[in-house]
């Protein structure tokens, strides 16, 4: 397919709607991105995604867009509530994959001398690595069941979390409308015994200090400031909701042939919203989002009690939860576009939302400054907090990016990082890595990413988020 | 020649497939499932186990099968050794599986699903057999 580009300003790129789409396709990208994106198909996966029914505005891409599958990484695309399609392969595998950061007053200077003994002990509290599971908690089907209905408010009703983390938590950490039982058997095995894990690839659980403050009154208002330790979490739900994904992306396969929608690429598959298939899919899939929205709360409680042993109760205690954001979900949202407002189901694959100030969603904290955007970068480097604008809000659906994206496949990484001790190099840079696997390690190297403060040199320059404040690791724990 | 190769793929993991008939396709993509998957058999009993299976075509068969082998692998911690498969009508699947226990080491890598993204089976002019799997990882 041959895709034609139109380049609007420095950071702007435009797909214009041609044959098959419904919508002009919108990529956020400087030359260097766009060198990139030249060389892999994202481009076309932008074509392809305003090629679905019921997209209102455009189909964007984030500064962090790489080439996924059906939509590409960096995907966001608004459907018509009433006339569009939801499609799983909008949301991905590992539904409400997300972020988490809990903030501190610990100084890093209290940190240095036990960070071993503080890695050491997160390593052990949060189970990492492929197939990862807790010893010490197997859901009965009823547990799982609350989880996946009520998501981190069972866990926090139960005692693993506080009551001010719900707040901080996108949706308020549970989505509306889940059904446990629109899952399969499988899925539901799956989720039993993975609650409170990290999983592997590129997730992780982090131990930070703030770099750098770029907005001060906005840090102060999420709690951050220089030389403080905070706590980020990347995960998601686990093998249930891929499971999850994989069993609907069949339902939606003949979904799509029954209500006639013609597909571009079968991993788009999907079905209206309005549906039998789509109610269900949206049903399952939150209930999937709510296990997630779990997940992290639980590891967010275990990380609490890991600093309250190794540096005292007290240290413990200021560690609130900044924000909790999801960056693979489909969820309904009022916006306005030209001019009209409208009840979208908003698909957000590997893209954040980041709403402005103002914005009737947000918690009351966070109301008049706007919500935290979470933006992991590599191990090695350097992760953001942004804040949302009003020209994102109208420009990207209120979404920004999640991340650096990948520079080099995995099997190139490791292959480039064979003969090197890895550990011994983080460890020279002050950052301590604990992972049982070295290919891991080997896969999720800097040098196999983007250069995070590239992408938000973008974010920054389309206006689609402002940094708030930049984060580098002390201590990783990786799967 | 026969043969299973690594897909570039910046983001995720893939393998690319020719074989000499569609029976031989499915067998070298169980390889390449279990090779994106990493782990090893270790020296334990080995058992057969028989799947069967039915989609409306080739290539929702083809995604049916290995997500069936990475359930079953999961499922019983075995990665497999060896596979006869034989397809009817390119709609149903029937295969006898040889498993053995994988070795303490698990798996190296995670994989989320197995996509329909850029799937590909199909013959050539030559009646040589071309595949493409996408994995999520």
């Amino acid at each position: 397919m041959e895709i034609q580009l139109r380049r609007i300003d420095a950071v702007r790129w435009l797909i214009p709607r041609t044959g098959d789409m419904y919508t002009d396709g919108l990529v956020f990208a400087d030359d260097a991105i766009m060198s990139h994106l030249r060389e892999d198909r994202a481009l076309e996966q932008v074509a392809n995604v305003a090629c679905l029914p019921g997209i209102r505005g455009r189909s964007l891409a984030m500064p962090d867009i790489h080439w996924g599958y059906g939509f590409p990484i960096g995907g966001v695309a608004g459907f018509d509530a009433e006339e569009g399609v939801v499609s799983p392969g909008g949301v991905g595998y590992d539904i409400n994959c997300g972020v988490r950061l809990l903030r501190s007053d610990i100084a890093e200077a209290d940190v240095r001398p036990v960070i071993e003994a503080l890695m050491a002990s997160l390593f052990r509290a949060l189970p990492s690595g492929v197939g990862s599971h807790r010893t010490d908690l197997n859901l009965t089907q009823n547990e799982l069941s609350a989880v996946l209905t009520r998501g981190a408010g069972w866990l926090v009703e139960r005692g693993w979390g506080r009551e001010d983390d719900l707040e901080a938590i996108e949706e308020y950490g549970c989505i509306a409308g889940a059904d446990p039982n629109l899952l399969s058997p499988r899925a539901r095995k799956r989720g039993l015994n993975q609650l409170g894990t990290v999983g592997s690839g590129n997730h992780f659980a982090e131990v930070q200090v703030v770099d750098e403050v770029f907005d001060a009154k906005t840090a102060s208002a999420f709690g951050l400031s220089e030389g403080r330790v905070a706590v980020m979490i990347h995960s998601g739900s686990r093998g249930l909701g891929y499971q999850v994904c994989d069993d609907y992306l069949e339902t939606m396969l003949d979904a799509a042939d029954k209500y006639g929608i013609p597909l571009p690429d079968r991993q788009l598959c999907c079905a209206p919203i309005r549906s039998e298939e789509g109610r269900q899919y949206l049903g399952a899939m939150a209930a999937a989002a709510n296990y997630a929205f779990g997940n992290r709360q639980l590891m967010a409680h275990k990380a609490r009690g890991v600093f309250a042993d190794v540096l005292g109760p007290e240290s413990a205690a200021g560690m609130r939860t900044v924000y909790d954001v999801c960056h693979n979900i489909a969820k309904f949202e009022h916006h306005v576009i030209d001019g009209q407002p409208l009840r979208l189901c908003v698909h957000r694959k590997g893209a954040t939302r980041a709403f402005p100030p103002g914005h009737e969603v947000l918690p009351e904290r966070y109301r008049e400054i706007g919500q935290p955007v979470l933006i992991p970068g590599d191990m090695g480097r350097y992760s953001f907090v942004a804040v949302g604008t009003a020209e994102g809000l109208e420009e990207t659906l209120g979404s920004s990016c999640h991340g650096a994206g990948r520079l080099m496949s995995r099997t190139k990484s490791r292959k480039a990082m064979k003969g090197r001790d890895l550990f011994a190099e983080f460890r020279q840079r002050g950052i301590i890595v604990r992972s049982d696997r070295a290919s891991t390690v080997a896969e999720e190297v800097p040098e196999a990413y983007k250069d995070l403060e590239n992408v938000m040199d973008v974010v920054v320059a389309a206006d689609i988020g402002r940094r708030v404040a930049r984060l580098r690791p002390l201590g990783v724990v990786k799967g | 020649m026969d043969a299973v190769r690594e897909l570039a793929h910046t983001a995720d993991v893939g393998f690319e497939i020719e074989a000499s008939s569609a029976d031989r396709l499915f067998e070298l993509a169980a390889w390449g499932l279990f090779d994106a998957l990493g782990a090893s058999p270790s020296d334990r009993p080995s058992w057969n186990e028989t799947i069967a299976l039915g989609r409306a075509d080739l290539e929702r068969l083809l995604v049916a099968w290995l997500r069936e082998l990475l359930d079953i692998a999961h499922a019983r911690e075995a990665v497999a050794t060896a596979a006869s498969v034989s397809l009817v009508a390119e709609t149903d699947l029937r295969a006898i599986v040889e498993w053995r226990p994988w070795t303490s080491d698990g798996p190296t890598r995670e994989i989320k699903g197995v996509t329909y993204h850029g799937l590909r089976v199909a013959a050539d002019a030559d009646g040589r057999w071309h595949g493409r799997v996408v994995l999520d990882v």
